[in-house]
């Protein structure tokens, strides 16, 4: 540890995991569109951000869930550890016109230290802001969404927001990071090299 | 400078008597600490849950602070309020926890307390509701008197935190028994 720390040490940051399944009371069937963001420091060097994931029916039975077993595979290189990739799902189910619905949103940071991860990821729904909305989307079933999709990673700006929670997501990641040079990082960015 | 991130998530409350609940929080740190990006208060949506499961707030944290010591090692404290149907809030708990010094995930629950009043208070905030609130916020977090408080424990707070410290380990710090 000669080097003084001016020079900016480079990592990266392997995920590989799945989107297992959904539990949500009450609603029989859906899809799952899944998005990871990332700072301004990161940049991707392989695989895809982001997914939709197919309609997934619940089977008849006790068992709430549906399944979508549906892979994330996304590498990263950075040299700052703010702005931590976050993965964001969007669950919504398709009505009888056709039209999607959405059932929840749920946000996770990817986990920092290597290893084999179960996240479970609670969901919630936006509510309507005023009477007035709440009729015309009860009139017109149409519920209210994030305009951005990446609005649940934000950390502002959520106090206005009224929301239901209902049901969770489990994810399963794998990570693996790797640092070159210098051994710098404990958390587990140097741990398991 | 040695360097400190807090990622994470305020998951959400759980065990409060009432349902529709939100949360401002806010971190505190002694002077050996400078933040460098980040956001260090807030407050989260108000969650309305759905049958008898915890309120989610999915609060996202990522604070970077650069540090000239380890003392004075960052506290987050939260106030937890309930909106009615008309949009008041009344205050529903008080509760602080440290960031952990290990690094990796670490998953904290914060049981949460709220001063409890005169019976003649306690009775008008049965009716009229304005539960008695702190008049100095700070003595939820700092090691000072509380000896005359009187209070009622409340719900308790998940919180979901990882750690990543950096250059700790040139200053000889160490975060756990294991050799490094």
């Amino acid at each position: 540890m000669a080097e003084r720390d001016e020079e900016p040490t480079a990592f990266s940051v392997v995920v590989n995991g799945q989107i297992e399944l959904a539990e949500i009371q009450g609603s029989k069937s859906g899809y799952c569109k899944f998005l990871v963001t990332h700072g301004e420091d990161w940049q991707v060097l392989d695989g895809l951000e982001e997914g939709v994931t197919h309609l997934s029916k619940r089977a008849p039975g006790v068992d709430t869930s549906f399944v979508w077993n549906f892979p994330i595979n996304v590498a990263y290189r950075s040299t700052n550890i703010f702005g931590w990739p976050q993965v964001v799902l969007s669950v919504y189910d398709v009505d009888n016109l056709g039209r999607d619905v959405i059932l929840g949103y749920g946000s996770a940071h990817i986990p920092s230290a290597p290893g084999t991860y179960n996240l479970k990821i609670r969901l919630y729904k936006p509510l309507a802001s005023s009477l007035l909305q709440h009729l015309t989307s009860w009139i017109s079933r149409v519920q209210p969404e994030f305009v951005d999709p990446k609005f649940p990673t934000q950390t502002e700006g959520r106090e206005v927001v009224r929301a239901q929670s209902s049901g969770h997501a489990i994810v399963t990641v794998n990570v693996m990071t790797r640092v070159s040079g210098h051994n710098l990082f404990a958390c587990g960015v140097t741990r398991g090299l | 400078m040695a360097e400190l991130h807090v990622l994470g998530q305020i998951v959400g409350g759980s065990h409060f008597q009432r349902k529709n609940i939100f949360c401002k929080w806010g971190v505190e740190t002694g002077q050996n600490f400078e933040l460098v990006e980040g956001i260090t208060e807030g407050q989260t949506q108000v969650d309305h849950p759905f049958e008898d499961e915890m309120a989610v707030w999915a609060q996202p944290l990522d604070i970077h602070f650069a540090c000239r010591g380890i003392t004075g090692w960052p506290k987050l404290h939260f106030q937890v309020w309930s909106q009615d149907v008309h949009s008041r809030n009344d205050i529903c708990g008080y509760g602080f926890c440290h960031v952990p010094t290990s690094p990796g995930l670490v998953t904290v629950e914060c049981p949460c307390w709220l001063p409890e009043g005169t019976e003649l208070q306690q009775v008008s905030s049965y009716f009229v509701g304005g539960a008695p609130r702190l008049k100095h916020e700070d003595i939820v977090y700092s090691p000072g008197d509380r000896f005359r408080l009187m209070t009622k424990s409340t719900g308790v707070i998940h919180v979901h935190f990882q750690l990543v410290l950096k250059n700790f380990e040139k200053y000889g710090v160490r975060f756990s028994s294991e050799e490094a």
